[in-house]
């Protein structure tokens, strides 16, 4: 058995694990960084959350890896500007340039579990039910009915650049005139 | 669906073959939107609705790795979602035979299909129930290592234990850390919050823990597990 003992990110686990790389996971911590650093390679993170101050911790590891960051301030999907927030990180994932990406928030429950549900939903397509079902499996058994309500109800109007398009994403629907 | 994708990565090969600005003329023709920040046409595509065309994915289906997934039996209603993935090979981890339309829906789709028979050589004292065999796990890894079977799923009835305890080895051999690796098993044995009736049996059996520690069954383990019954 080797000596290197990599410790992930509290509830990581890849969501996009195809000819792009999107992963999910709570607040990552110094003891996580050399897995992140040897592992992921990645290129942006985003964290959906509350909290406005990056430990020196961890600025100084995002400039050494030369990771992006990009911080989408959302307490929970009941909030008043969540639409606006989640447009925001569905852009920065409709950008093949971003990948590898990390989204995380603190737990790595409600709030990704939003996200990814939303991605799951929109983006490919996914039913319902597996939804939930993959909700669940993050948030420990845990239903947050107003999650789960929030990525059934959502819908959105935004428009991206067709050549940036990640291929996991089934959008094909040119925007023609003007 | 596939039609889409399809499209999707034909224009996308198109888009690499041609020089950026043969690509802007084109897409002019075709009326195509410009932004005008930058006056460099850039074709943009509208993301409102969720696709027409629902997929289902399996029992417990996740990503493992780049291509390598694991989920629990596929029924027919999986079977366009499997499709999406363009598997190459299945590792289907039990002694029973899965399903003749899971079968069938390999051998119509070109997708290996490797049985990992728990345990070959117990007769019929087997009991489906046990943990994997040291043989059967390093045969499902010399699989899963080997990128000429990728994409790849890994999966059994529920695409809890079987599957858990392949997926644990091959995170012990990336270098994990034993509680990260358990915190994962048991994401998907279900032993966390509001779950205390299945909690008992989400606790890797003896056998399970060995194989992924090389060590004992940690004793809090069962206390654990008897404080929630």
């Amino acid at each position: 058995m080797q000596l290197t003992h990599y410790i992930p990110p509290l509830n990581f686990s890849p969501v996009i694990a195809a000819d792009v790389s999107l992963y999910r996971s709570g607040y990552p911590m110094p003891i996580n960084y050399s897995f992140i650093r040897d592992q992921l390679n990645l290129q942006t993170i985003i964290y959906v959350g509350d909290k406005t101050d990056l430990s020196e911790e961890y600025v100084t590891f995002l400039r050494e890896q030369g990771i992006r960051f990009h911080r989408i301030e959302m307490e929970s999907c009941r909030e008043e500007h969540i639409q606006e927030r989640i447009e925001e990180v569905l852009k920065l994932v409709l950008n093949v340039n971003n990948f590898p990406i990390l989204i995380h928030s603190n737990k790595g429950k409600h709030r990704v579990g939003v996200i990814v549900g939303i991605i799951r939903k929109l983006l490919q397509g996914w039913s319902i039910s597996g939804i939930y079902q993959e909700y669940g499996l993050f948030s420990g058994g845990m239903k947050d009915e107003v999650d789960l309500e929030f990525i059934t109800m959502f819908e959105t109007d935004i428009a991206v650049e067709k050549d940036k398009l990640p291929r996991f994403a089934k959008i094909y629907k040119p925007i023609r005139g003007d | 669906m596939n039609s889409v994708i399809g499209t999707l990565e034909k224009s996308r090969l198109e888009d690499d073959d041609v020089d950026d600005v043969e690509d802007e003329e084109e897409e002019d023709d075709n009326n195509a939107y410009i932004n005008e920040e930058t006056e460099i046409g850039a074709e943009q595509v509208l993301i409102s609705h969720a696709p027409a065309e629902r997929i289902v994915p399996p029992l417990n289906f996740c990503p493992v790795e780049r291509f390598l997934y694991r989920s629990g039996q596929p029924s027919p209603v999986n079977f366009p979602f499997l499709l999406n993935l363009n598997l190459k090979t299945i590792i289907w981890l039990a002694n029973e035979e899965p399903q003749d339309n899971f079968i069938e829906f390999c051998d119509a789709n070109q997708i290996g299909l490797q049985f990992a028979a728990i345990n070959p050589d117990g007769g019929e004292d087997d009991n489906p129930w046990d943990g994997l065999t040291e043989h059967s796990i390093i045969n499902a890894l010399k699989t899963i290592v080997c990128d000429e079977h990728y994409p790849l799923l890994v999966c059994c009835g529920m695409g809890r234990h079987r599957t858990g305890t392949v997926v644990g080895c091959l995170r012990r051999i990336m270098g994990w850390n034993l509680a990260s690796v358990s915190e994962e098993y048991r994401r998907f044995t279900g032993s966390r919050g509001g779950r205390s009736s299945s909690s008992c049996s989400s606790r890797p059996s003896t056998r399970t823990w060995l194989q992924l520690t090389g060590t004992e069954h940690p004793s809090g383990c069962s206390r654990r597990c008897d404080k929630y019954q």
